[in-house]
């Protein structure tokens, strides 16, 4: 009996999952040996090193496909394109964390840590093929962010935001756990295979109870990927928070609710299409909108970056209402570029930002005549605000392309009209930072000291020979999007 | 195949090391490891070329596909090289002279300050060249197109302190978008024509579609919008203007990318177009008239120089009008062969000259003299005795140029006249006979000026005259080989059917085009040929007899700038064509922009239309921004009215 | 499943929910009212009160009750697993191995920063 269970776990196959939580356990030893306040470089080492195991692992895992622990986890090649964005984005952002985290003073182990169990919780997300692991996965990962928000506790606005996504976060898994519940009520299950195959035997039939329960787990969704009306955390947390996890929080966490949101929509709740894609219309609309129109007004930013991630969260759905192949591999690719052109951008905001010891910094006056100051930095912010504005030749631009056509060959014209405006809406903020770096004269006033660090320098490279690279051969990408999807559908 | 990659890898590999890691390295390691790396992908391209050589004449094409590029809609592009005969003779061409130009520079750049960054971007920019001419369709050519472009902005104004010389990379890069716009509208036109932007499918598609009418409409257009494109590439008149200011950049920039290397592009991509200009002779003439008439008008303009490089700058120019004018008679192979040889023999002059400055620089500075201008031919003479390896090797490169027979500019020269002759265009004949007369004249005046008769340069600077070490002269001495032999490849049809190698090598390429409209390409008879060789061969003479009487039997030393008179005066001024283009284009152009900008920018769609609507915005995003007031209570709140609202919306649907 | 399958427990709510409220009401109506302090106090008979039942207390012990918390769930779980250790063989025995390896750690981890200290 007990043969039968071993060899349904298939433990070979969750290899990178495994890995990460060795290495966040080596980091806590390196954390317990080494003396007070000296082990953050050794924790940054071990989980750098780490974390290339893992990509490589998942990268060679690849091949071997299938469930895994009797059907609870589902390793297909769309796990592995978020094992790899996910740990990719997490190694990125320990690479450049040490000396930061020195300057906020917030330098303690555990800032790696929490990234560590947060990178187990989004990689158990993106592979669980049941409700509940799911569910373990949100909670996870929320926990080590909500830590992770108000790590710089000497700051007010930190421990507010942390506050506030952990009471709204808090109040939220209620909701996650009675869609469960209910869903569990009618289907006689949490495992997405047997609820769809229950819903689709169910067809039109389909119980109200059911739908109550579907609707109950977007709306857990849309919280963590803070699309409107669920993302009020989000702005005072993305601003609270220490700007590297601001960073990872608009990227790697979205990208991970994305991957469930995508299975569980797709897969289970897939024949119940119909009704969740007019419910996800309204909240692409007004996601698009309201993130544009808020971020229109900051002068901090950070704010904006924070404000026009929900904007993009807006885009994302609208590829993913259109319940298909081609939306779905928009999404796999704009969550990479996403990735990459937004962590660029926070971190030459983290450069540029004239004192990070004040509340009010990060404003868009510190960045006057950057140009003059810093070319190479400038033009890098250059490539990052207009790919994000979706222009050519950057990745940006087939991001918004590839998400936008698939609206259009779906029949969702009017929408992607709407998400193009507000796409055109939003050059003008980005294009505000560019007008300040480029066409300003230098004001010794608003500027500051330039903090810059190698590994910040090194990842900022990466970022812009990627974002170009995307630009201009976006095939590559794209295809791997597309084989990982076919996986799922 | 698939090592084909490696050809632009090792570069790739140069500019990655170069450019991000060799921050400490030591000069000569920089500049040995760049030049390592272009031998390395010199090596590739010989192994490519050996293997295509073995295979069978009339398959001699390979496609070596890496990736898919683009694929939206109807276009489909794949990140493909073609290798064939064609992009076998640029490839080996470009890596090859890369190679000595590069070797070249490490003596030349010793001790500037940027040495790093220099072969940082000579190596980005053999990367691009070789993606331009290995490219399998016309959107990968114009990306190296675009990049050659950028590495010769880079290059021109590479010593960007001096204000003229980032002007001149700024007019080079402006005159090429020129260019480029053309390019781009081919390209537009290209596709929505024949659906396709890969050579291999838009040839046949093209001969099926226009083969039976030539001189269409829109292959008219399509051809003269490509020779713009080659135009502003290759410097034809009337976009020629920024090749003589590119002279500003570095002398073995000059060598590599204006003289041997990037302007030849244009002829490259006319003879790689040959189908879609066989398919329009009156695209044909224009290219023809365009070709002889840049050949006259700038080697005119050469007599009158007295910057040593700026007179190789406007032979090049002529030179380049040779090769233009050679596809414009259906001779590409002859475009393609003065390409070759032009690549040898101008390289070597430009080195040549870059010795000469170079020393020249070291010997004014000997005398703490700093006005005296090092390129000015006025101040030199006599160096013959003080550089002989120099001037030995410049000696040969001016002999190959001026065509005598038995050199390789002979050769290839002598064929695109015989060739224009055949074709019955008699007019652009007789244009690039008067051309090789004065072409033959300048050169002369230019070595007799410069290394024979007395020495004129400040009193004791003689003294700091010196050779150039090793690394300079050697690939000079190497590029004078090749510039004797390099003809022999394509011996002229009184030697025999097969003499022209390099003809045998390059026919499947234009077979097709041929073919397409029935055309054979014309042979003069052998009497003929050996008419017309003594006729080229005799001009050669002329010139050179005329430049001797000139400057060593009377000693005329030229006339300093202000006595300049007559049609002299008008030639040493260019024709006034910079003047005429200030007056004409650019004065109005900018008056225009700011009546533009004062009235209608600033007035109208920045305060009414951008401001406006701005404005409109905010202000409702000032209204939102009351929403989200911080207050976790009423988050909580509005949350749940978010729920009710999606439960609302699933459960009543 | 079926939704009406709920019905009888709809219905006990709909009993208890409306026994509460009628007698709450009722009571309002129909019980006689005396206003004096005695009356208004917290209790009316018995001890009077010394401060407010919302005392603060130390965080500690939260820490500590989290601390407890963590620690009875191990038991939770090694519980059943010693009541089946035969039959649960090697793989059982690894398995509890693991998980008491990770707990360690983070008893280890725990004692190092301090949090068992009460000072």
């Amino acid at each position: 009996m007990f043969d039968n269970l071993i060899a349904g776990m298939h433990v070979g196959r969750v290899l990178p999952e495994i890995l990460v939580v060795v290495v966040a356990f080596a980091a806590i030893l390196i954390d317990i040996i080494m003396p007070r306040g000296r082990s953050t470089r050794g924790v940054q080492v071990v989980s750098v090193l780490g974390l290339l195991m893992v990509i490589a692992a998942s990268f060679f895992q690849r091949g071997d496909t299938g469930q895994a622990f009797s059907g609870m986890v589902m390793i297909d090649n769309y796990t592995t394109f978020f094992r790899i964005l996910l740990s990719a984005i997490t190694l990125l952002i320990i690479g450049v964390s040490e000396r930061y985290i020195e300057i906020t003073r917030i330098r303690i182990a555990e800032y790696y840590l929490m990234l560590l169990f947060a990178l187990f919780g989004m990689l158990l997300m993106t592979m669980g093929q049941d409700l509940l692991i799911i569910f373990l996965g949100i909670e996870t990962m929320s926990v080590s962010l909500y830590a992770l928000v108000g790590m710089t506790r000497h700051k007010h606005a930190s421990n507010e935001g942390a506050l506030k996504y952990f009471l709204l976060g808090a109040f939220t898994t209620g909701f996650f756990l009675y869609g469960i519940a209910l869903v569990f009520g009618v289907t006689g299950s949490t495992n997405i295979v047997d609820i769809t195959v229950f819903l689709k035997s169910a067809g039109s039939e389909t119980p109200i109870i059911a739908w109550a329960g579907a609707g109950l787990i977007m709306i857990a969704f849309a919280f963590k990927a803070a699309l409107v009306p669920f993302h009020w955390w989000s702005p005072d947390a993305y601003e609270g928070a220490p700007t590297t996890i601001t960073a990872f929080m608009s990227t790697a966490p979205k990208a991970a609710a994305f991957a469930a949101f995508l299975r569980v929509f797709y897969v289970a709740f897939g024949s119940m299409s119909d009704g969740w894609t007019m419910v996800l219309w309204w909240i692409a609309v007004v996601s698009m909108t309201f993130g544009n129109l808020l971020a229109l007004r900051q002068d901090s930013v950070k704010r904006m970056l924070a404000f026009s991630s929900i904007t993009h969260a807006g885009y994302l759905v609208v590829a993913f209402l259109t319940f298909g192949q081609q939306g779905a591999s928009a999404i796999l690719f704009y969550l990479v570029v996403y990735g990459i052109m937004n962590i660029g951008a926070f971190l030459v905001a983290i450069a540029v930002n004239r004192n990070e010891d004040d509340d009010k910094g990060y404003h868009f006056d510190d960045y006057k005549g950057l140009v003059y100051r810093r070319p190479g930095m400038a033009i890098a912010m250059l490539v990052f605000m207009l790919s994000l504005a979706g222009i050519p030749p950057t990745a940006g631009f087939f991001g918004k392309y590839y998400i936008f056509s698939s609206a259009v060959s779906a029949g969702f014209v009017g929408l992607a009209v709407i998400g193009v405006l507000n796409s055109a809406v939003s050059v003008y903020y980005y294009l505000r930072l560019i007008v300040n770096m480029f066409l300003t004269e230098r004001d010794e006033e608003t500027e500051g000291r330039i903090f810059w660090t190698g590994e910040m320098a090194q990842v900022v490279l990466i970022c812009v020979i990627l974002v170009l690279l995307i630009g201009l051969f976006p095939d590559t990408l794209l295809n791997a999007a597309r084989a990982s999807v076919a996986a799922l559908l | 195949m698939d090592y084909a990659v490696w050809i632009i890898l090792f570069p790739l590999i140069g500019v990655i090391v170069n450019g991000l890691i060799a921050r400490k390295w030591p000069e000569k390691v920089v500049g040995w490891f760049a030049s390592l790396m272009i031998m390395a992908s010199f090596v590739v391209a010989l192994m490519l070329t050996i293997q295509l050589a073995g295979m069978d004449p009339h398959h001699r094409a390979m496609e070596v596909k890496f990736f898919s590029w683009i694929s939206v809609g109807q276009l489909n592009l794949d990140f493909a090289f073609l290798i064939d005969p064609l992009s076998a003779i640029m490839m080996l061409v470009v890596t090859g002279i890369s190679s000595l130009i590069h070797i070249y520079s490490i003596g030349y750049m010793h001790g500037d300050s940027r040495f790093r960054v220099f072969f940082t971007y000579l190596n980005l920019f053999v990367f691009f060249m070789l993606i331009l001419v290995l490219g399998n369709s016309y959107p990968i050519m114009f990306i190296g197109w675009e990049g050659v472009g950028l590495c010769s902005y880079l290059l021109i104004g590479f010593w960007w302190e001096d204000m003229q010389k980032a002007t001149a990379g700024m007019k080079a890069f402006v005159v090429n978008r020129i260019g480029d716009f053309g390019m781009l509208v081919a390209m537009f036109l290209i596709f929505k024509h024949l659906g396709s932007l890969t050579f291999s499918e838009v040839y046949p598609a093209a001969a099926e579609l226009w083969g039976h009418h030539v001189d269409a409409a829109p292959v008219i257009a399509i051809t003269l919008m490509l020779l713009l494109g080659a135009a502003g590439k290759s410097a034809q008149f009337p976009l020629y203007v920024w090749l003589p200011d590119a002279m500003a950049g570095p002398t073995p920039v000059s060598a590599l990318i204006h003289a041997a290397t990037m302007v030849t592009a244009g002829v490259y991509m006319i003879a790689r177009s040959s189908m879609l200009y066989m398919l329009a002779p009156t695209s044909m003439t224009v290219v023809a008239l365009v070709g002889a008439f840049t050949a006259i008008f700038a080697a005119t303009i050469g007599i009158k120089q007295f910057d040593i490089k700026k007179v190789l700058a406007y032979s090049t120019v002529s030179q380049l009008g040779y090769m233009v004018m050679a596809t414009g008679v259906a001779a590409f192979g002859a475009g393609v062969f003065h390409l070759m040889t032009h690549a040898f023999f101008k390289a070597l002059l430009f080195l040549g000259s870059g010795a000469v400055i170079h020393t020249m620089h070291g010997a004014l500075h000997h005398v703490d003299d700093h006005h005296t201008d090092p390129q000015d031919i006025r101040n030199m003479g006599g160096l013959r005795k003080k550089i002989p390896v120099t001037y030995w090797t410049f000696l040969l490169a001016t002999l190959a140029i001026a065509g005598i027979p038995g050199f390789s500019g002979f050769f290839s020269k002598d064929e695109i006249l015989a060739s224009t002759f055949a074709h019955g265009s008699y007019l652009p004949y007789a244009l690039g006979l008067i051309a090789a007369v004065i072409t033959a004249f300048y050169m002369f005046r230019l070595v007799y000026l410069t290394f024979h008769g007395d020495y004129k340069g400040p009193e004791g600077s003689e003294e700091g005259i010196h050779e150039s070490p090793k690394v300079m002269t050697v690939p000079l001495m190497i590029l004078a080989f090749l510039s004797i032999v390099g003809g022999y490849v394509g011996l002229p049809v009184v030697f025999g059917e097969h003499a022209h190698v390099l003809k045998g090598w390059l026919e499947p390429v234009f077979e097709p085009a041929y073919e397409a409209v029935h055309y054979h390409p014309h042979h003069p008879s052998i009497g003929m040929e050996w008419m017309l060789i003594a006729t080229s061969v005799v001009a050669a003479l002329a010139g050179i007899f005329v430049a001797r009487n000139m400057y060593i039997t009377k000693g005329l030393v030229a006339k300093s700038d202000k006595e300049q008179t007559g049609f002299g005066k008008v030639l040493w001024k260019k024709y006034y064509v910079d003047e005429i283009y200030a007056a004409g284009v650019i004065k109005p152009l900018i008056d225009g922009s700011k009546v533009l900008w004062q009235k209608f920018d600033a007035a109208f769609i920045d305060s009414i239309l951008v401001i406006g609507t701005a404005k409109t915005v905010r202000w409702i995003g000032g209204g939102l921004r009351k929403v989200q007031t911080g207050v976790v209570g009423n988050y909580a709140v509005m949350l749940v009215v978010g729920v009710i609202l999606v439960l609302a919306a699933l459960l009543l649907r | 499943m079926m939704p009406q399958d709920f019905v009888p427990v709809l219905l006990t709510f709909a009993v208890v929910g409306g026994f509460a409220g009628i007698a709450l009401v009722a009571t309002h109506f129909l019980g006689p009212k005396a206003y004096s302090p005695i009356k208004q106090d917290t209790y009316e008979c018995g001890v009077d009160y010394i401060g407010d039942s919302r005392s603060r207390f130390s965080v500690k012990f939260y820490l500590v009750a989290v601390l407890f918390v963590m620690f009875d769930l191990e038991v939770v779980f090694m519980y059943p697993w010693a009541v089946n250790f035969r039959t649960l063989g090697t793989f059982g025995l690894a398995t509890m191995g693991i998980f008491l390896v990770i707990l360690t750690v983070g008893l280890l981890y725990e004692w190092k920063k301090g949090a068992l200290e009460w000072d």
